[in-house]
């Protein structure tokens, strides 16, 4: 049992994901809802484990509670270890002050002494807010294969789009010749998706090298693999094939949510050999009433359905009332819909309440906007919440938010005619 | 709490033959994820009872898998926590009758002795209800009697093909009578499988029944009524005995009703806990037609399902309709099947345009992995 491990997975879970607005008021990017039972770090947490690597350390900083809470022990994912399974990472004090983790590649430096303990002879770097089924093990092979000393994995993507990410351009063995973040004129369409392998030693290398730069952003993309290459190291690109989607947008996290369905989903869940594990909740199966209709949807259990639901995902213990309609929208749990109420085209977090009649957001077809209602809102009847808006438990903002492909457009607006007397403060679950 | 559940995993076996022909009553699957012993694991659990001996005498990996560690109840512990006890018997043979309760609480003498908690709490696998024991053990103190019994008044004319336990209590709840019956009246008091006892009373007259041959408890303490205060408690929630393939079914339906949801299943507190394994959430296509059912997870559903209950990992193909029934798990409907009232058990696949068709009061049953 008490064996060196081959390699340590780093997952970077301390993000805030600003641009998911509401929905990480309280909570962080990786805890965020997705596809009815799931939370985004249950991806990265089942494709560990699944892919043999048992001992993760989890960086946390941003709102941490109930990220903390939700992977505890680790039980649900089979990482409760009595050596290795799954570490929470908080920044901490030391001896000569402490530090908030600056960038993606400090917070790895502050937590040498974790990686440490495992002597591993490779690090896994990850990040928590992409949804994907990925095989560690096999690009592992690939990295020990070309004895790389960092390997990235990278995922073609549309060459109009490929300005968004981080661009690898390769020689035709896969090795890295240069490294663009977000170019404007991207060379080649290998997007970089935040997944690193590093031999050991040469990621603590760089990593103190990078440390004592005083002007460095201490990020890996910006930083440290420009170094590297500059330096000559061997790096290598992992091609990566299947789903993979980033959902740092709330447009993205519609847009995820929504690639479950259809008869050949893009995201298929229902994979026997790759199972994604989830911390369960003790809810009844799902009830479907008399005179309801539901189509093209994927539904959690614990849910009661009296209304009509049509191209949406309804997370656990979510009741929908008679007459009411939801259509191509995400509702996450706990959430109750009066009689009557319609929700079109959008993103209802927890606990939420919609009282009668009320109607929010617009069809998507009309060329309508994404419509976010924060955790806890309580929304009073015959209210009317118009498309694009962004309603918070205890303030009223409105955002639009244009979609990705025309670039993060993103005016504010507020809107002096409904306000708070319609949204009351609700407890959030 | 200061009390000890024991669980009798195997009394009413031979009720439901069709469904415990390879697996015992404790595993019977039941409301689309749950098991029966799930309920009264979790009752316990819920009642703050952390220290449960599970009796097992035949058949049981089942159990013993769905039980695994306990943790699911959130009684993997180190103190107490969940057990699966084998009743020593005194014959050569070391065989108990699977029915004799006395014989059996003799044979796990050796487990009760070593738990320091005052009370025992007895209960069966073959009632589903959300009970407080907690409640009940409040009561048993209160009443001052030496055993309490679980019953509820029945609401209305019933008969059942198999005899149940009904009782005679006197105005202060003490039972004059015990009788078995397959009928009863409107306010009737129906045995609900669970018993409060004090352990050192348990144990000492579980001996001389023994001694004396007796079969059950209710019959030890009826010749003894003199010696014995024996109270009821009546429990006022739902409950439903399942003793048949008609009742399994009429049960499972029940659930259709919000109120036995309510019940059930949305105590605040007080849920229902199962062994889970990570199914994804259920998925509908474009033409499913659902009324009136309760899906689990994992089921992709592309047909017509109606006041039917369906278990976790179910396919409905297109066309296919299933009604008045039950499927369990991970079972396959073709395109263009029909079903009407049909319990099938888990892996059944039925092919395309198969027509099966029972009726309430004898469904029609598919054994486990059968191919039609």
């Amino acid at each position: 049992m008490f064996r060196k491990k081959k390699c340590v997975a780093m997952l970077l879970a301390g993000g805030q994901g600003s641009r998911l607005y509401v929905l990480t008021k309280q909570i962080a990017k990786p805890a965020v809802h997705f596809g009815g039972k799931y939370r985004i770090i249950d991806f990265t947490l089942s494709n560990c484990i699944n892919s043999g690597i048992d001992t993760v350390g989890v960086l946390t900083q941003y709102q941490p509670l109930e990220l903390n809470d939700y992977i505890d022990n680790g039980e649900p994912w089979d990482l409760d270890r009595t050596y290795g399974g799954v570490h929470i990472l908080p920044p901490y004090q030391r001896v000569h002050g402490g530090d908030w983790y600056k960038g993606t590649a400090n917070a790895i430096y502050q937590n040498m002494n974790f990686i440490d303990r495992y002597t591993p002879e490779y690090v896994l770097i990850l990040s928590g807010d992409h949804i994907y089924k990925m095989d560690y093990s096999k690009m592992l092979d690939y990295h020990i294969e070309k004895n790389a000393d960092c390997t990235i994995a990278v995922l073609s993507v549309p060459l109009e789009e490929a300005s968004r990410f981080g661009i690898t351009n390769t020689y035709d063995d896969g090795r890295i010749y240069e490294f663009e973040e977000k170019p404007t004129e991207p060379k080649s369409n290998k997007a970089s998706m935040g997944v690193y392998i590093f031999k050991k030693e040469a990621l603590y290398r760089y990593l103190i090298e990078d440390e004592a730069d005083e002007y460095s952003s201490k990020d890996f993309g910006k930083n440290v693999i420009p170094a590297m290459l500059q330096s000559g190291e061997k790096l290598y690109a992992y091609p990566f094939q299947g789903y993979w989607k980033d959902v740092g947008t709330l447009q993205s996290l519609w847009e995820a949510n929504m690639d479950l369905l259809g008869t050949s989903p893009k995201l298929d869940l229902n994979d026997h050999k790759w199972k994604i594990s989830y911390r369960h909740y003790p809810d009844h199966p799902h009830y479907i009433g008399k005179g309801a209709m539901v189509a093209d949807s994927v539904i959690a259990e614990g849910c009661e359905i009296h209304g009509t639901v049509v191209n949406s995902v309804l997370f656990s213990g979510v009741t929908i009332e008679k007459g009411a309609v939801v259509k191509d929208s995400v509702v996450m749990r706990n959430t109750l819909i009066k009689e009557g109420a319609s929700i079109d085209y959008s993103i209802v977090d927890v606990g939420v309440q919609v009282g009668q009649n009320v109607k929010i957001g617009e069809e998507k077809v009309n060329e309508g906007e994404l419509t976010v209602l924060g955790s806890g809102v309580k929304v009073k009847e015959d209210t009317f919440i118009h498309g694009g808006e962004i309603v918070d438990s205890n303030m009223y903002i409105k955002y639009l938010e244009k979609p990705m492909a025309k670039g993060f457009a993103i005016t504010r607006k507020t809107d002096g005619a409904i306000h708070a007397n319609f949204l009351e403060r609700g407890v959030v679950e | 709490m200061n009390a000890v559940g024991i669980v009798f995993s195997n009394i009413g076996d031979k009720h439901v033959p069709e469904i415990t022909k390879k697996r015992i009553m404790a595993t019977v699957p039941f409301g689309g994820r749950y098991r029966l012993i799930d309920f009264v694991l979790s009752n316990m659990t819920n009642s703050g009872i952390n220290k449960i001996g599970i009796i097992a005498k035949r058949n049981d990996q089942n159990m013993i898998d769905h039980i695994g560690t306990g943790k699911a109840w959130d009684l993997a512990r180190k103190r107490g926590g969940i057990r699966v006890i084998q009743p020593y018997g005194d014959d050569s043979d070391g065989i108990i009758p699977i029915d004799n309760r006395l014989e059996t609480l003799k044979g796990i003498m050796y487990y009760l002795d070593k738990t320091d908690e005052k009370y025992v709490i007895l209960s069966d696998c073959d009632m589903v209800g959300n009970i407080s024991y907690a409640d009940l053990l409040h009561n048993h103190i209160a009443q001052n009697a030496d055993v309490s019994v679980l019953y509820k008044r029945s609401s209305e004319y019933v008969s059942w093909k198999r005899t149940r336990t009904l009782l005679e209590l006197d105005e202060n709840e003490r039972i004059v009578t015990v009788k078995d019956s397959s009928k009863a009246k409107k306010g009737d008091a129906l045995f609900l499988g669970t018993m409060i006892l004090q352990k050192d009373f348990l144990k000492r007259h579980i001996l001389k029944a023994v001694h004396y041959g007796y079969k059950r408890l209710s019959d030890y303490c009826k010749e003894f009524s003199a010696d014995i205060t024996m109270k009821g408690i009546e429990f006022k929630e739902y409950s439903e005995y399942i003793d048949s393939l008609e009742s399994y079914l009429k049960c499972n339906l029940d659930l259709l009703k919000l109120a036995v949801r309510e019940d059930l299943f949305r105590k605040i507190y007080r849920p229902i806990y199962t062994s889970v394994n990570d199914s994804a959430p259920s998925k509908y296509g474009m033409n499913a037609v659902v009324e009136n059912s309760i899906i689990a997870d994992g089921c992709i559903i592309n047909g017509t399902v109606k006041n039917s209950v369906v278990f976790r990992g179910v396919k409905i193909k297109s066309g296919a309709t299933v009604s008045n029934s039950i499927v369990m798990q991970d079972s396959e409907i073709g395109i263009n099947a029909t079903l009407n009232h049909i319990v099938t058990d888990k892996n059944v696949i039925i092919g395309e345009n198969r027509m099966l068709c029972g009726h309430q009061t004898h469904p029609f049953y598919i054994d486990k992995g059968a191919i039609i």
